[in-house]
């Protein structure tokens, strides 16, 4: 085989100088260039640090037992009382005490009718 | 002192005149990694692109040997990267796109071509690198060295080593001095 077949002169497609001188113009200067980079690695960190700081779930465990509400009751923590208002053996003579009932386990309405102030605890 | 500060640096105009100089030899080189025109066309851009962001530093006694070096390692990467693409199924590029054949002449160059690009891609790298730059720039010996960061001694046995192997696969070279 001839040389020349071997190694074939090529030519490059038109227009290289025009080409190249359009990529320098729009080539990112070297500082620049690192920006798009720079954004999404603070992105990046910003996210990751949104993931760590993170608020934990709320323990409602310990909130019902910091608040003794009724939430306790809701949780399971502490039964239902069997009747939370009562009268003494004192007041029972002056006062009728009636619970009305409620849709809610841990409400309790009373109707106190009593012919004594400040005879219901 | 005053000599060697003025040779570093590179400016535009000098930049074109290197492009203008360069272009055709060093697109041969890299054609021969990436088989694809574009391709081969856009690596010699790179190349000078990187001389270009680097122009400060760049010493123009050596600047051509550089030029060839940073195209080498371009089209090496490039080339990974499309065979990893093709791999993929994702890219088509270093399959040149079919001819029509209408003549026996033709029909000719095309295989010609074939059993050369064949016989090229045997070759190891380190003596394609050296056969390429020998026979498609005009750089030295010793340029061809600095460029390829070898012994003088290596880029002769290298050439050699790389036309036997050629020839032999393509049953001889005419005009060949090895």
């Amino acid at each position: 085989m001839k040389h020349e077949d071997v190694f074939e002169r090529l030519s490059p497609p038109s227009g290289g100088l025009a080409d190249l001188r359009t990529r320098i113009e729009i080539r990112p200067r070297s500082a620049l260039r690192f920006v798009p980079h720079a954004f999404a690695f603070a992105v990046a960190v910003a996210v990751l640090l949104m993931l760590v700081s993170r608020k934990p779930p709320p323990d409602l465990v310990a909130r019902a037992e910091a608040h003794g509400d009724g939430a306790e009751i809701a949780l399971g923590l502490t039964p239902t009382p069997n009747e939370p208002v009562m009268l003494t053996e004192n007041e029972r003579a002056t006062t009728a005490l009636t619970r009305v009932p409620t849709s809610r386990e841990d409400v309790a309405f009373y109707w106190v009718g009593s012919t004594m102030a400040g005879g219901v605890r | 002192m005053a000599n060697t500060r003025e040779r570093i640096g590179l400016d535009k105009k000098t930049l074109e005149a290197l492009y203008v100089k360069l272009e055709i030899p060093i697109y041969n080189v890299v054609y021969r990694w990436l088989w694809d025109a574009s391709e081969a066309r856009d690596v010699t851009q790179e190349a000078f692109l990187k001389i270009w962001n680097a122009r400060d530093r760049v010493d123009l006694e050596t600047v051509e040997p550089l030029l060839y070096r940073t195209a080498l390692n371009l089209a090496s990467n490039r080339r990974r990267s499309l065979r990893l693409w093709k791999w993929l199924g994702l890219d088509s590029a270093g399959d040149e796109p079919v001819r029509q054949t209408t003549t026996d002449d033709t029909l000719d160059r095309e295989n010609r071509r074939h059993r050369v690009r064949a016989a090229i891609e045997s070759l190891p790298e380190r003596l394609r690198q050296v056969v390429m730059l020998s026979e498609y720039s005009e750089l030295s010996y010793e340029e061809i060295a600095t460029a390829l960061a070898i012994p003088i001694g290596t880029v002769g046995s290298r050439r050699s080593a790389a036309l036997r192997e050629l020839a032999t696969r393509l049953d001889g070279i005419e005009d060949i001095d090895a």
